[in-house]
């Protein structure tokens, strides 16, 4: 609220409403929640997918692409399921920046197995929509990459030194869809002598983690984030 | 001159020297050492009279150093060419006058060096000692164009066929050239890639910012490393032209149609 008044006292004009709305429902990503509910002059959209259709009109979830409409800088607000059942991607028209949440991010990406499908779906919806769309920038929710290529940090890491940019780029969603290859590859994986992990779909700047995997480290434990 | 590592060499002519600055590539395994390019010969313009690049003496000079590093002989050198275009190829003359084995940059005489049966459906390997650089036909930008796929260190050099900058297509070959992307797609798809490494930079640091072709100075030019992510990005950008080529801007690099009689580089 003190970078909105601040921002207002720069502008010279009043302050305005706030509207928070969520990359999903994930409790790392929610959990401020109580902190703005409370607050006047704010917009609150619950972090589920009749809340967010409602908030930026979007009919038939998650085929259609929802607006908001800030005065002068249209928001749009598409579906991408499959992380969370809430997942959203935002982008801004003005500078074409894209947030993915924790949908695509420089890490490691987590799927439930039985989300895959969706997850696929909503990637290639993604696609389609940065294929008519300039694209500055990809920014995500977390980094557990490394600079270097294919390196990352382990889970729970709070010093990375050299860890990579937040920033990932439109290419960057096209291999996302791409990854759709990888589940072939990680059948093969999955034979005995592999020494790779079972569901871990590897590129340079993200992994992605089906549910079946590494039993603890991609069941139900991963929704919460 | 750059090292990437120990066996690796990025090299990259001064603008000053041309405006075209292309990049060359040194790969060395235990038994013989791989140039990619000879770069532009002739400076433009003139510095005190002097017109001749020398390249061949760098390249010569960066083996002995490594071999007296390693302690061992010099390595024998093969130089081939990402493409035929003249600020790819014009050194030749200095490196063949050394001896040294220069592969013609044609689709017929990578074939025989590299074992290729069929262009472009097949891959084919220089083996250059421990070390094998994978080479695959990318016809397109250039009928000898080819990519190199280091195993060591999963770099992927795609010369003037990606590259952050200008990519110059004419009509006549665009079907070739998504083809071609389609099978470099097929093959990264499969292979882990750590850097797609082209021969020129002419984009900004700046999404979808590029300085104009020939510009000498470029303070703030992008890196010149894209990623895995932009092969899928230039092939979905090909497919989606649907045989009509036109120009179409991605973020880090621009598809420009041209004429085919400009298009010499």
């Amino acid at each position: 609220m003190d970078l909105i008044a601040k921002w207002a006292k720069k502008k010279n004009r009043a302050p305005m409403p706030l509207v928070v709305i969520h990359s999903h429902s994930h409790g790392d990503h929610t959990a401020g929640d109580a902190q703005f509910k409370t607050l006047p002059n704010v917009q609150f959209v619950a972090a589920t997918p009749a809340d967010v259709q409602r908030a930026a009109g979007i009919k038939n979830w998650p085929s259609d692409i929802g607006q908001i409409d800030l005065g002068q800088r249209v928001i749009d607000v598409i579906p991408i399921p499959g992380h969370d059942v809430a997942s959203i991607a935002l982008y801004d028209r003005r500078t074409g920046n894209l947030m993915t949440g924790d949908s695509l991010y420089p890490g490691r990406l987590y799927v439930p197995e039985a989300e895959i499908a969706t997850y696929a779906a909503s990637a290639k919806r993604l696609v389609d929509f940065v294929a008519t769309r300039p694209v500055a920038q990809v920014l995500g929710a977390h980094i557990e990459q490394g600079r270097r290529p294919y390196f990352d940090y382990p889970r729970g890491t709070t010093y990375q030194p050299d860890e990579h940019v937040l920033q990932l780029t439109r290419a960057h969603v096209f291999e996302l869809h791409e990854a759709r290859w990888f589940r072939g590859r990680r059948r093969r994986h999955s034979h005995p002598t592999s020494r790779r992990p079972t569901g871990l779909a590897c590129s340079p700047a993200s992994c992605r983690r089906g549910g079946r995997a590494a039993g603890p480290t991609a069941s139900k434990s991963q929704r919460g984030r | 001159v750059k090292a990437y590592n120990e066996d690796f060499y990025v090299l990259r002519q001064s603008g000053c020297v041309h405006a075209e600055k292309p990049f060359l590539f040194l790969i060395f395994g235990n038994d013989a050492a791989l140039l990619e390019d000879t770069g532009v010969a002739r400076r433009e313009p003139a510095a005190n009279g002097e017109k001749t690049v020398p390249t061949a003496p760098v390249v010569m000079d960066l083996i002995a150093q490594w071999a007296a590093r390693k302690g061992r002989a010099p390595v024998p050198l093969t130089v081939i060419h990402s493409h035929a275009h003249g600020d790819h190829v014009a050194g030749d003359a200095q490196f063949q006058a050394m001896g040294v084995r220069v592969i013609a940059p044609t689709p017929a005489a990578i074939q025989d060096a590299t074992g290729i049966k069929n262009w472009p459906n097949d891959i084919g390997q220089i083996d250059l000692g421990g070390r094998i650089v994978d080479v695959i036909p990318f016809p397109g930008h250039n009928e000898a164009s080819i990519a190199l796929y280091d195993r060591l260190t999963g770099i992927l050099l795609t010369g003037d066929s990606l590259y952050p900058g200008l990519l110059s297509v004419v009509q006549p070959d665009l079907a070739t050239f998504t083809a071609s992307t389609q099978r470099l797609a097929a093959f990264v798809r499969e292979q882990p890639v750590a850097h797609v490494l082209g021969t020129h930079i002419e984009q900004k640091n700046q999404p979808y910012l590029d300085y104009g072709r020939g510009t000498v100075y470029q303070p703030d030019e992008s890196g010149l490393a894209l990623s895995r992510a932009h092969v899928f990005e230039l092939n979905e950008a090909f497919l989606a032209m649907n045989g009509t080529l036109k120009t179409f801007a991605a973020p880090q690099f621009t598809i420009v149609p041209r004429g085919a009689a400009t298009a010499s580089r």
